[in-house]
């Protein structure tokens, strides 16, 4: 009998264990300002890559080097993936006070990358070429902003 | 004169052949990522492709047996029914990535959602399985798949720093921002691309559809030795454009559309349409490959008909296989997954997959009743061996590598 | 239409019939692709043990694969059929008119071999002959609904209450004399007997049984490395290391076969040695 009962203790124990280590490792442990580190610097990662592709696509377009039909698929793909970005980032909460300095300097560089991103894909759809000169000169800025914020995080 | 137009025409479809969904977007995917340094990978993998595709078209040649009929002879009813039900698994998911990639190329020509020509291209290839000669199939994709030559093209056009792309090649290093994991993950992912499994089943099964008889050896191996290193050129250089353009912007590949990127800015509109020409042909003519390996490897296993040598109605098990594979694809792809993601998928599975073919074919390429004088000379066996251990090594890594990284995040 | 074979024959005075036989492809003299021997059917006569006949289809393969998918196999071939009690048909071997890569049978084994494709004539009928362009318009003899393609005298024979199949030849325990384990039959070598040298017409012929091969393990049963070492070294030496315990035993060493309780006995003399070591 009282091996049974040993061993159904020793399976609730790991049971346990198994619900709970999710659990142990999401609340303050030291690894979790790293985790969220990470997670900031994949992003800013992410941000410089949509940008920059809806940058050169539109420096491009607006050369008359690249076709409409293109451009606007490049330009669409980039700026949805880079709303997924940000709203994914923003949706993160920031495990200890620590942690907020990294999302006060991150959040800001990455809404205005989707702005930048915004504005050009509003200048492509109205065909408005001057407006996309304008766009990516913009985004040159943004981009140099998220390249230093990605510094700051490494 | 007409013996040397076949041998170039074999040749040129080779190449334009070689290149398929999942060599375009893992090749500028790594290139945009870890630049040139794992240009050593696609080499080792067109070495052994090469190894691999004149044995089974030798052995298809010379005995009349394509790979998966020599999977269930030498592997038996059990072995060879897991092995049918994981290779068939990986070249439909290749099969879906194909025309995912197909409809893709035509979002960019056209604007209109890859959604709304996914079932389009669904039934264009199976209407292509249907009816199409397998001579016209493997000569017009093949052909207008050279397209892509314009990858190499616009890499000149470019003049990058060609000291600098030929160090990287040469001195190999994982980069300081990446983690070694990660590079050994795209090191598989790109071996994976290079010698996809279903390559060895359509080109055996090919040469049976084309009678091939031991005359042929000579063109089958113009073909795979001439046009699968050229191929493979073309994969290099859609890496280093991107290492070229797209790295330094710190642009990832995602998309099918960041692929033809660099295209746009070295050679503008006419480049970007030989681009998307390619794109089309490589991805339409793998779709049709795709489809009919599925159905040769079944076929094969059980000893159906099978092959497009006779009319359909002859072999209704073989193309009921088809046309059920091409309808589930589209399914998959209908449920608005990302078809770039099934391909990162598919070329590391084709990685785990690969020994399950190879063992088979390097086996019987070795017996002597069989093959008679054909049999494997030291080259080709010394070479088999040292792959059979490189493609056990990537299969076993493959899984834990994708564990480790999240599949290469 | 025949696809390429390289002009040679496999050697009629002893082979490998796992290696040579099962589980190959089955080619029609047009060239038709008809199955895969998934079976043998064996005989047992006072002058010994004969292979006398092939067996291709779901049910057969079924029995090969065991376990539910196979079951599942072979009950799905018993609802195609229409016959209250289908039995398989075993094809003889006096059928076989070339034994390469592939076993080439002659017309009239080729057509029966066509109707037992319940699978194939029912798709072709109700799927295939619907959609537009099924027929590529080639003159076409076996076209499936003719209707003199019903089973003929001595092609087909229904597999018999006292036959047996190499499948069970291949599950059978090996035991010496005093009872150890040798393994179980993983290849078994036949001679031909009947055919052409033997004044017996043009077809392969029965098969006479000269030995099994016991071995602990099936890994790489079929992959050709029992009877004879060859291949690149690293495989051969897996192998050769894989099957050190194989054994090699001739059929008049054996004492007993016992099918019901699957098992089969050395005789007390008899020679055991590993089959590469034996000429």
């Amino acid at each position: 009998m009282g091996d049974v009962n040993a061993s159904r203790r020793a399976a609730l124990g790991l049971v346990v264990l198994a619900v709970a280590s999710p659990a142990l490792v999401a609340c303050g442990s030291p690894g979790d300002l790293a985790a969220y580190r990470e997670e900031a610097s994949t992003s800013v990662a992410g941000a410089t890559s949509n940008l920059a592709t809806i940058q050169l696509a539109l420096q491009e377009w607006a050369g008359g080097r690249s076709p409409s039909p293109a451009t606007s698929v490049l330009v669409g793909d980039a700026d949805t993936a880079m709303s997924g970005v940000v709203d994914g980032f923003a949706a993160l909460d920031p495990p200890e006070p620590r942690a907020d300095s990294v999302r006060a300097r991150v959040l800001p560089v990455l809404d205005r990358a989707e702005q930048a991103a915004a504005s050009g894909r509003i200048a492509l759809s109205r065909n408005d070429v001057d407006a996309a000169k304008q766009a990516t000169q913009q985004m040159s800025s943004v981009l140099d902003d998220l390249d230093a914020t990605a510094v700051t995080l490494r | 004169m007409k013996r040397l137009f076949a041998v170039a025409l074999g040749i040129l479809t080779a190449i334009g052949g070689f290149v398929d969904i999942g060599d375009l977007v893992t090749n500028a995917l790594v290139g945009a990522r870890f630049g040139m340094s794992l240009a050593w990978v696609v080499l080792v993998g067109v070495v052994g492709i090469c190894v691999f595709a004149e044995m089974s078209g030798r052995v298809a040649a010379v005995s009349g047996r394509a790979t998966f009929d020599l999977v269930r002879e030498r592997l038996g009813p059990r072995a060879g029914l897991l092995n049918l039900v994981g290779s068939m698994a990986v070249t439909f998911l290749t099969l879906t990535a194909e025309i995912g990639g197909v409809a893709l190329a035509l979002e960019l020509a056209t604007s209109v959602s890859h959604l709304l020509w996914v079932p389009v291209v669904g039934v264009a290839v199976w209407l292509v399985l249907w009816r199409v000669k397998f001579a016209v199939l493997e000569n017009v994709f093949g052909l207008a798949g050279l397209a892509l030559v314009v990858f190499a093209v616009a890499l000149w056009k470019l003049g990058p720093d060609w000291g600098g792309l030929a160090s990287a090649a040469m001195h190999p290093s994982v980069p300081v921002t990446e983690d070694w994991a990660v590079y050994a993950y795209y090191a598989v992912a790109l071996f994976g691309a290079a010698m996809t499994p279903y390559e060895v089943f359509f080109f055996s099964s090919g040469g049976i559809e084309e009678h091939w008889t031991p005359r042929e050896l000579g063109t089958m191996r113009a073909n795979v030795f001439i046009g699968f290193p050229l191929g493979g050129l073309l994969s290099l250089s859609i890496a280093a454009v991107a290492a070229t353009v797209l790295l330094p912007r710190g642009i990832e590949v995602e998309t099918l559309g960041q692929v033809a990127l660099p295209v746009v800015v070295a050679g503008g509109k006419l480049a970007l349409a030989f681009a998307l020409l390619g794109f089309f042909a490589a991805t339409f003519g793998a779709a049709c490959e795709t489809g009919l390996s599925v159905g040769y490897s079944i076929a094969q296993y059980f000893g159906w008909q099978w092959g497009k040598f006779v009319e359909p109605l002859r072999a209704a098990r073989f193309h009921v296989v088809v046309v059920l594979s091409c309808i589930a694809a589209v399914g998959i792809l209908l449920t608005t997954v990302d078809p770039v993601m099934v391909t990162e998928y598919s070329v590391v599975f084709s990685a785990i997959a690969l020994p399950l073919t190879y063992l088979p074919i390097l086996v019987v390429a070795n017996d002597r009743t069989y093959m008679g004088r054909h049999v494997n000379g030291w080259l080709a066996n010394s070479l088999g061996t040292v792959y059979l251990v490189l493609v056990v090594v990537a299969s076993v890594a493959a899984i834990p590598l994708m564990v480790i990284t999240g599949a290469g995040q | 239409m025949t696809p390429a074979t390289g002009g040679w024959e496999v050697d009629a005075d002893r082979f490998g019939v796992v290696l040579r036989l099962l589980d190959h492809q089955i080619v029609g003299e047009q060239g038709q692709l008809l199955g895969n021997v998934d079976d043998l059917a064996l005989e047992e006569t006072p002058e010994g043990l004969f292979v006398v006949g092939f067996l291709s289809g779901p049910a057969a393969l079924g029995g090969r694969l065991g376990g539910w998918g196979g079951r599942l196999l072979g009950d799905a071939w018993r609802r195609l059929r229409t016959e209250p009690e289908p039995r398989q048909l075993v094809v003889p071997l006096e059928r076989v008119v070339r034994l390469d890569s592939a076993v080439r049978v002659d017309t009239r084994a080729g057509r029966i071999l066509a109707q037992e494709q319940r699978l194939e004539l029912w798709l072709r009928r109700h799927v295939l002959a619907r959609i537009p362009g099924a027929m590529g318009g080639e003159s076409d003899p076996d076209r499936p609904d003719r209707p003199d393609l019903r089973p003929a005298d001595g092609i087909g024979v229904p597999l018999r209450d006292g036959q047996h199949t190499v499948s069970e030849l291949l599950a059978l325990r090996a035991l010496t004399s005093d009872g150890g384990a040798l393994g179980e039959v993983i290849e078994v070598t036949a001679e031909r007997v009947g055919g052409r040298e033997h004044g017996h017409g043009d077809g392969l012929g029965p098969l006479r049984v000269l030995d099994v091969i016991c071995s602990p393990r099936h890994l790489g049963q079929e992959l050709g490395y029992t009877l004879t070492p060859q291949g690149p070294r690293l495989v051969r030496w897996l192998l050769r290391a894989c099957h050190r315990s194989d054994r090699h035993l001739h059929l008049g060493d054996v004492a007993e076969i016992d099918w019901e309780r699957g098992e089969l006995r050395a005789g007390e003399y008899a020679v055991l040695r590993h089959p590469h070591d034996v000429d």
